[in-house]
């Protein structure tokens, strides 16, 4: 099952080594330093004034912080943003279908509990993936195993469970442990 | 001529329309809140029914401009969150003792 | 422009109540509560969040838009949580799965006294649902 991650580790800590948590904060203070001078250089300390301020120093700043390499910063809230997307773009699909299954006459699907096995062991991978199987097409997570290792998921169309199961693993979890490393 | 001149006249008819709908969702969420069979059954009817009510505090907030009941959409929010918790703590503990309504399968034998 | 944000907010509400409705169809309709919780928290969170969504789109003031959004960002986080505590209390205390369900891994995996969940194990064979080992 998990047999190949530590050469994921290697590569990944060579990249973000030299990142240190430090600098990030520094841009951040930057930011909101230049947000601060946009108020007062226009005159209008509003949250709207500031707002803007703050989105205008972020993007001045992003130019040349990318030349000098280090970017891990600006680059975050995109990723959450793209993260959010997909759960909002999940639940739409995943009402959509339930929707078309409940205004169905007649009872023409089998539902089923299944045990997906997880790599994932960290606490916030299993969350994150078990949110997320909930607001998926069809599926709800019910339970982790006390030792981490499967997750029990009710689904309400299954058509082939192992194909089901795979389905799962490769749109879930794979980015989410690319997401947390 | 203005061509947005009955945009204001689409909004109403959209939060008419809406709320007919919610007003019908909710009978139906009673009618599963009653019928049961399980207390599972009805947690999930109360549920529904607090976020058919944020949604009906939503339009509310639409038709009137009264900004106010956002606050108390996220405190109801809030609320029925913690009952389902507490609701689903009870369920887990005593619900084997609680009658389910169903008598079709019996499950106190498995293990 | 004013026009346009309102025509946005009005067709938000009707999907919105559209899904809502739904929801409530499902909760009446589907065989059991699994399936039940499925149309409750899936189509009832994007319905109310459409509509509350709908407030953000036409309101004027950046404090009601902020409102309106925190309040959908609450109902999006909340709602699996609920439905993953509920799904598995209501297996614990043994709500029966409707007959249409094919298979049910679940089974069995239940320590009856201390609740303690095991794993699924290499040799487990799929359970027939209804069929005791």
């Amino acid at each position: 099952m998990s047999h190949n991650p530590p050469q994921q580790n290697a590569v990944s800590d060579a990249e973000t080594v030299e990142v240190p948590r430090t600098a990030q904060l520094n841009v951040f203070a930057l930011n909101v330093v230049l947000a601060l001078a946009w108020s007062l250089t226009t005159g209008a300390f509003s949250l709207l004034n500031l707002t803007v301020g703050f989105v205008l120093a972020y993007l001045a700043l992003w130019l040349p912080w990318k030349m000098w390499g280090d970017d891990t910063y600006f680059r975050r809230p995109w990723r959450i943003l793209r993260l959010m997307l997909i759960f909002v773009w999940e639940l739409i699909a995943s009402a959509t279908t339930v929707a078309m299954l409940v205004l169905t006459p007649g009872l023409k699907f089998r539902s089923a509990i299944l045990a997906v096995p997880l790599d994932v062991k960290h606490d916030l991978g299993v969350t994150l993936f078990a949110n997320l199987i909930s607001l998926t097409p069809g599926t709800l997570s019910l339970d982790v195993s006390d030792d981490r290792g499967t997750l029990y998921v009710h689904a309400m169309d299954t058509e082939e469970a192992e194909a089901e199961k795979r389905d799962m693993k490769e749109t879930f979890e794979d980015p989410i442990r690319k997401a947390l490393q | 001529m203005n061509p947005f001149s009955e945009v204001t006249s689409f909004l109403d008819g959209a939060v008419a329309v809406a709320v007919v709908l919610i007003g019908v969702s909710l009978l139906l969420t009673f009618v599963r809140l009653i019928k049961g069979p399980s207390l599972a059954d009805r947690v999930v009817a109360l549920d529904l029914l607090t976020v058919l009510a944020m949604g009906v505090i939503g339009l509310r907030v639409i038709a009137t401009g009264d900004v106010l009941y956002l606050e108390i959409a996220l405190a109801l929010g809030l609320v029925a969150f913690l009952a389902t918790v507490f609701f689903a703590r009870l369920i887990e503990t005593r619900g084997r003792e609680l009658d389910h309504g169903y008598d079709t399968m019996d499950r106190s034998k498995e293990r | 422009m004013h026009g346009v944000s309102e025509i946005v907010a009005g067709v938000l509400i009707l999907i919105g109540s559209f899904f809502v409705f739904v929801a409530a169809i499902g909760i009446l309709r589907m065989p059991d509560v699994y399936v039940r919780m499925h149309a409750a928290t899936k189509a009832g969170t994007l319905g109310s969040g459409l509509l509350l969504l709908a407030v953000a789109v036409q309101a004027d003031e950046l404090d009601v838009v902020l409102r309106a959004v925190a309040a959908v960002l609450f109902l999006i986080a909340t709602t699996p949580v609920a439905a993953h505590l509920l799904g598995r209390a209501s297996y614990i205390s043994g709500v029966p799965l409707w007959r249409g369900t094919k298979l049910d891994e679940l089974q069995g995996k239940y320590d009856r006294d201390t609740r303690a969940l095991a794993g699924r194990l290499p040799d487990d064979a799929p359970h027939e649902p209804g069929r005791r080992s």
